[in-house]
């Protein structure tokens, strides 16, 4: 409801800003244009005004008072110049020739033009008259003035006012068209993923926001969104696989543990029976602590809140460590275990993790792998990156299940009788997450071949140099 | 040995208790923390035993303050919070030992009695022996009845890590910890075979055998009972 409320709120602004810019600019532009257009007409007749009263000067300057008289008289009564205003008088503005009852007050002499309004020259009744009138002083102080009546640009103002409002109000209306159109269709892709939001929470996880073909911004948004959601949906599916495997992996121990006691309880008359049960079901609770604490180790490890232990560690002197622990191990079992260690590359790492790292991939060499063998373990520099490699000539993993066996609890149908957890490798992948490592599992041609490359060592700045190895 | 037990989960701690009287010590339990600290403070421990979930007071601010009133009393810290950094954070507050929940008994009671005989003897030792049996620290080697045992290095640990602790159980973990400074379990026993790769240099020929399997619980090297 309240997004309901938010969202008008949102539309009825994106409207009221664009007419209001589309209001100010046309209004601005309009204005300019009538302030132009309006002057014209009267910029004209000032040039015409100016020319005929040049005109007349020159003939009272060549010709003399009388010729102007004369010529001034010739042009009053000629129909033609109706709209045209002449006045020439004595220095005291008395009236020598004109079309006006009297030189007006208000008229001075001067360059350019002035706006009189006067009374309609004979007419029978008072119409204002709006005159464009130019005057000026002769050489003998006698004074000339020349007018154009201008009521007829009245109309053409009255036009381009009317026209400019029309203009206007065209603007704005289009204005108003443009921003329920824009904000509608903006709004409707917001919407849209709205809807496609609440469906999506109510229950219909399938739901995906429509991305059209025209690849805008929208659809940009709306394909991030889609694979955000995308990568959700195969979060919870793993989760959910997790928590199968949990259930799966956790009860059958449980189930296990559950017979045990039963039939410890069961037989009460024999001692030696009971005991053994007893042993059993203490064998079996460890083993499900064991598959609980590496769920638990890995699950810390994904959560990435163990960065703050790392540091600078001899990658060699850590295999070597494990090497030399599994050693004898290895040897029982038939392998022979061999090492191959480039000193000196330093890895970022926690060193615990890294142990543990280290021991599970030999331990998984010793138990997949096929005896007699040999199982080496190798640290060197590719391409700059330190790696770690296990390998091992067992029946490797086919390359179609390498993706899998990373996952928790699998284990191919081979190893099912074989103990082990089914962490071992997840609790590697997660370790290797977590130092940016990159972890693959290859063809040893035969066997496995497993590859923990970290990233290339930066020297720390300012650092004392990396450490090596501490054990 | 005398033992005080801080604990608030009642079926651990009369379990706890129980096991630990039947290994005949002597043991007192208290289910709180500010009870167990003025317990610990003024009557006389070998050892404390303390949880770190308590009421009133945390098992590691327990351990700070007795540590604080230079009470020395070895602690073993007991908890379910198993990260390696809980541990680290335990040790730091004083605690001499770490264990996590659950645990097995035998494991409690191997690094109980390694704690108080830690504290007994102080003084650095450059030569160890038991039986006829005889480690030197200086020149790093070992002589059964005279004649030298070629021991690789990490076997030389074990070995000192063994006579170390005459006659107590050492556990397959803490030899991880103390030998390799591994604090996690490997999947598979790897302890038992350099032990018995150990057994094989220092026992073989000896009608005496040294170096003993305690079942369920680990090993111990002990002369003639």
């Amino acid at each position: 409801m309240a997004a309901t409320k938010r969202r008008s709120g949102i539309r009825g602004r994106l409207i009221l800003a664009t007419v209001a810019w589309v209001a100010a600019a046309s209004a601005l532009a309009l204005g300019l244009l009538y302030a132009w257009g309006r002057t014209l007409p009267q910029r004209e007749v000032d040039v015409e005004v100016q020319r005929e009263l040049e005109e007349l000067v020159r003939q009272h300057r060549e010709l003399g008072a009388q010729a102007l008289g004369d010529e001034l008289t010739r042009r009053i009564s000629d129909a033609a110049r109706g709209h045209t205003i002449y006045l020439y008088a004595e220095s005291e503005l008395s009236l020598i020739r004109g079309n006006l009852d009297s030189w007006p007050g208000s008229l001075l002499e001067g360059p350019g033009g002035e706006t009189l309004e006067l009374e309609a020259p004979g007419s029978g009744y008072r119409v204002l008259r709006q005159i464009r009138i130019a005057a000026i002083r002769l050489d003998d102080g006698r004074r000339l003035a020349v007018g154009r009546d201008i009521s007829e640009h009245a109309r053409f103002e009255r036009a381009l006012m009317l026209a400019g409002g029309a203009a206007f109000l065209l603007a704005v209306l289009g204005a108003l068209g443009a921003g329920l159109r824009v904000s509608n269709g903006l709004l409707g892709r917001v919407e849209e993923m709205s809807r496609t939001i609440l469906a999506i929470l109510a229950g219909r996880r399938q739901e995906r926001v429509r991305v059209r073909s025209a690849g805008d911004e929208f659809d940009g948004l709306a394909a991030h969104f889609n694979q955000l959601l995308n990568e959700n949906e195969h979060l919870l599916a793993r989760m959910r696989e997790v928590t199968d495997d949990v259930a799966h992996d956790l009860r059958t121990p449980l189930a296990r543990i559950r017979t045990h006691a039963e039939s410890a309880l069961a037989t009460p008359e024999d001692p030696a029976r009971m005991r053994e049960a007893l042993h059993e079901l203490l064998e079996e609770t460890n083993r499900l602590l064991e598959v609980f604490n590496a769920l638990l180790a890995i699950a810390q490890i994904e959560s990435h809140q163990l960065r703050e232990h790392m540091q600078a560690l001899d990658l060699a002197a850590q295999a070597e460590t494990a090497a030399e622990l599994y050693q004898p191990v290895a040897e029982e079992a038939g392998f022979e275990l061999r090492t191959e260690l480039e000193p000196g590359l330093t890895v970022r790492a926690d060193r615990h993790l890294l142990a543990q790292t280290a021991s599970n991939l030999i331990d998984n060499a010793i138990k997949y792998g096929r005896a007699p063998g040999v199982i080496s373990v190798e640290t060197l520099s590719v391409d700059g990156r330190p790696e770690l490699r296990v390998s091992d000539q067992g029946p490797g993993i086919p390359e179609a299940d390498r993706e899998r066996v990373l996952g928790r609890f699998v284990r191919l149908d081979a190893s099912r009788s074989l103990p082990g957890t089914g962490l071992g490798l997840s609790f590697v992948a997660a370790v290797a997450d977590l130092h940016d490592a990159e972890l693959r599992l290859e063809d040893n041609a035969p066997g496995l071949r497993v590859r923990l490359s970290f990233p290339a060592a930066r020297p720390a700045p300012g650092k004392h140099p990396p450490s090596r190895g501490r054990d | 040995m005398k033992v005080l037990v801080i604990e608030d989960d009642r079926v651990a701690a009369s379990y706890l208790s129980k096991a630990l009287r039947e290994s005949s010590h002597v043991v007192d339990v208290v289910e709180d923390g500010a009870l167990g600290l003025d317990r610990a403070l003024h009557q006389s421990y070998d050892a404390l035993i303390v949880d770190r979930m308590l009421p009133s007071l945390d098992g590691l601010s327990l351990i700070a303050a007795l540590r604080d009133k230079r009470k020395d009393t070895p602690v073993l810290i007991v908890s379910a919070l198993g990260e390696v950094d809980e541990r680290v954070r335990g040790l730091r507050a004083g605690g001499d030992d770490y264990l996590v929940k659950p645990y097995a008994f035998s494991e409690l009671l191997a690094r109980l009695e390694v704690l108080v005989h830690r504290r007994r003897g102080a003084a650095p030792e450059t030569q160890l022996r038991v039986a006829d049996l005889e480690l030197d620290l200086m020149t790093r080697t070992a002589k059964r009845a005279g004649n030298e045992i070629e021991l690789k290095p990490r076997e030389f640990q074990i070995l000192e890590y063994l006579m170390r602790h005459p006659g107590q159980v050492v556990t397959r973990t803490m030899l991880l910890e103390a030998v390799w400074d591994y604090h996690f379990d490997p999947q598979t026993n790897v302890i038992d075979v350099h032990i018995s790769r150990l057994r094989q240099k220092i026992d073989r020929g000896y009608d005496l055998q040294l170096l003993r399997t305690v079942r369920g619980a680990g090993y111990a090297l002990r002369g003639r009972d």
